[in-house]
């Protein structure tokens, strides 16, 4: 099974690239004709990881509005850029003005990336600058992560609408075992998502585990 | 009748309780206005477009506002909010805001690029200057080590015995990048020298190479000028007690000057020895007494029973010295903080070799042994 806008040539899964002759991060391209093809780098997106582990089931579609909490530089975001087209839109909200500074000079190439400079645990900040949308993918590495999406999701979820989410066991607890931490996310989401895919990272990214689910 | 109201980039709006739209107030179609805008929506007096849209509403009506405003009730997310999110499109067509469709999508990111960049320029505090200032002089004192190393090698062939004479690398660039030959110094006959004849060519190299060392180190001495202004400035109580530096270096490993004031006095007394506290944590090792306010005169110059002592006393002083710094509290404190360190490290120093000698748990101490390795129960700094 295929994912919709995700080429794979060899072992490689890459995206075509909507600004061709543009590179984000130090992604490889592979040229087929006249098409530019980014290939998705699954040590720097948990996504990319994600997919290259076996996910199939990915939410995302062409036009589709996406909140992206956590969005960082901008790794990840775009592939999903590419995705979604021009139609589409990611609103991204960072907190950490470092990262912002390296993903402002992407959204002026990207149109369809709204770099958003706020706090994903304070959504009423910035609430007002954004429409609802049909997916939320939360990369926050917070040990209240799930909270935060399940708060987001509460406002800014359109009926039927998706998530995408890294839990980071690291980042909750230390101490305890990363699949007792696993379980009890799961829990906490599935009061109310329903999860379709749930994808361990070994070893692309430690102790890291990717749901994805739809709003019940 | 409950009215609900609720920002977004296009404009304005109020529902009622059944989520139809009474009124709506667009915003000029400029990136700027609308993020200014914007920007007034979300203080809490009450921006000219709200009073615009209030007065289209009747005064009986019991008003609900998204975000905090005086005077008002608050509730997010509203009807209002969660109306003009769905329906932000239909919305700006009807009220003739857009020609296409995608319209809208430049709309949201050209304000939102406007607000994230006005953030922007206010992200970077003057503690973070610090932060970069001092982590510069630390490399650059590594680069002057490993460079003056290289040079007593390389002009150690020329004039061992000055090289092995002068201790300070400073001095050593000195004389290499100014006098350069060998003449009689403090003992040292030239003549008894057991150094290569180099060629003029050679030496001008090795010259060069000294006048870039004594570049950085003045350079170096510059910034902690530098950070010594800056901290006053920033940090003023903090370095009425302890100096610029070792407050710069406080702050940067902390972070921010916000997280500091956070800290409670004991992990501001161990900030910097991270390593041996969990260490000691786990069982193995005894705890840390100070990490980086090590570096004060404070602790150096104080008895060795006693240490731990003035490590607490200095730390709770520089907690409370960063709080009133970073709420900006008026007056200084900072001297009076120092003068009573100073008569506390007096009273210790005057005890010593009175009191016990090294009060050591020895319980404590076997306990350890038993659980932790070796290597790190042994020593107690």
């Amino acid at each position: 099974m295929a994912i919709t806008g995700v080429s794979q040539f060899g072992k490689d899964y890459c995206t075509r690239n909507a600004t061709p002759g543009k590179k984000y991060y130090d992604e490889r391209i592979i040229r087929k004709g006249k098409d530019e093809f980014r290939v998705w780098d699954p040590t720097k997106s948990k996504l990319g990881a994600a997919i290259y582990k076996g996910l199939r089931n990915v939410p995302i579609f062409k036009g589709m509005k996406i909140l992206y909490l956590g969005i960082s530089t901008g790794t990840t975001s775009s592939h999903i850029s590419d995705l979604i087209g021009n139609e589409g839109v990611i609103y991204g909200v960072e907190f950490s003005p470092r990262s912002v500074r390296d993903l402002v000079p992407m959204t002026k190439k990207r149109k369809n990336i709204v770099p958003i400079l706020g706090d994903a645990r304070t959504p009423e900040d910035w609430a007002n600058r954004i429409e609802k949308v049909d997916m939320i993918y939360e990369d926050v590495a917070q040990p209240d992560q799930t909270d935060i999406l399940i708060r987001n999701a509460k406002i800014f979820l359109k009926k039927g609408g998706s998530i995408m989410i890294a839990v980071k066991a690291r980042s909750i607890n230390v101490a305890v075992n990363p699949n007792e931490i696993f379980a009890a996310e799961r829990k906490k989401i599935e009061k109310y998502f329903t999860i379709t895919d749930a994808i361990n990272l070994n070893p692309l990214e430690k102790d890291h585990i990717f749901f994805v689910g739809k709003l019940r | 009748m409950t009215i609900y109201i609720a920002a977004s980039p296009i404009g304005i709006i109020a529902v009622n309780e059944q989520r139809n739209p009474i009124s709506f107030i667009s915003f000029k179609n400029d990136a700027k206005k609308r993020a200014d805008e914007l920007e007034s929506c979300g203080k809490k007096a009450i921006s000219d477009s709200e009073k615009k849209l209030l007065s289209q509403i009747k005064a009986k009506d019991k008003i609900i506002f998204e975000t905090k405003k005086e005077g008002y009730e608050h509730e997010f997310p509203n009807h209002a909010g969660d109306y003009i999110r769905l329906n932000m499109l239909d919305l700006a067509r009807k009220n003739s805001i857009l020609k296409e469709k995608s319209e809208l999508l430049s709309i949201i990111h050209e304000t939102n690029t406007e607000l994230t960049v006005r953030k922007m320029r206010n992200s970077v505090g003057e503690d973070k200057l610090l932060l970069q200032a001092i982590n510069t002089t630390d490399e650059l004192a590594k680069q002057v080590n490993t460079m003056s190393m290289r040079l007593r090698e390389w002009y150690g062939y020329y004039f061992p015995e000055l090289v092995e004479l002068t201790g300070s690398n400073e001095n050593l660039a000195k004389y290499v990048s100014e006098t350069l030959f060998r003449t009689d110094v403090k003992g040292i006959i030239v003549d008894e020298s057991m150094g290569v004849n180099l060629k003029n060519e050679d030496l001008e190299e090795i010259k060069k190479y000294a006048k870039k060392i004594i570049i950085l180190i003045d350079e170096k001495k510059e910034l902690e000028k530098y950070i010594e202004r800056k901290a006053t400035q920033v940090a003023p109580n903090m370095t009425g007690i302890v100096g610029g530096l070792l407050v710069s270096r406080l702050i940067a490993h902390a972070g921010t000057l916000e997280k500091l004031a956070g800290f409670p006095s004991s992990t501001i007394q161990i900030l910097g020895a991270e390593k041996a506290l969990f260490r000691y944590l786990k069982g193995a090792g005894t705890s840390p007494k100070h990490g980086l306010i090590f570096q004060s005169s404070f602790i150096q110059r104080a008895p060795n029973q006693s240490r731990g002592k003035i490590a607490r006393t200095l730390a709770s002083k520089l907690s409370l010295a960063a709080k009133m710094d970073f709420y900006k509290h008026k007056g200084d404190l900072g001297k009076k903080y120092k003068n009573d360190i100073e008569e506390i490290l007096k009273k210790e120093m005057a005890k010593k070799g009175k009191g016990k000698p090294f009060a050591q748990n020895k319980k404590q101490f076997n306990k350890n042994k038993k659980f932790g390795k070796k290597r790190f129960s042994q020593k107690r700094r």
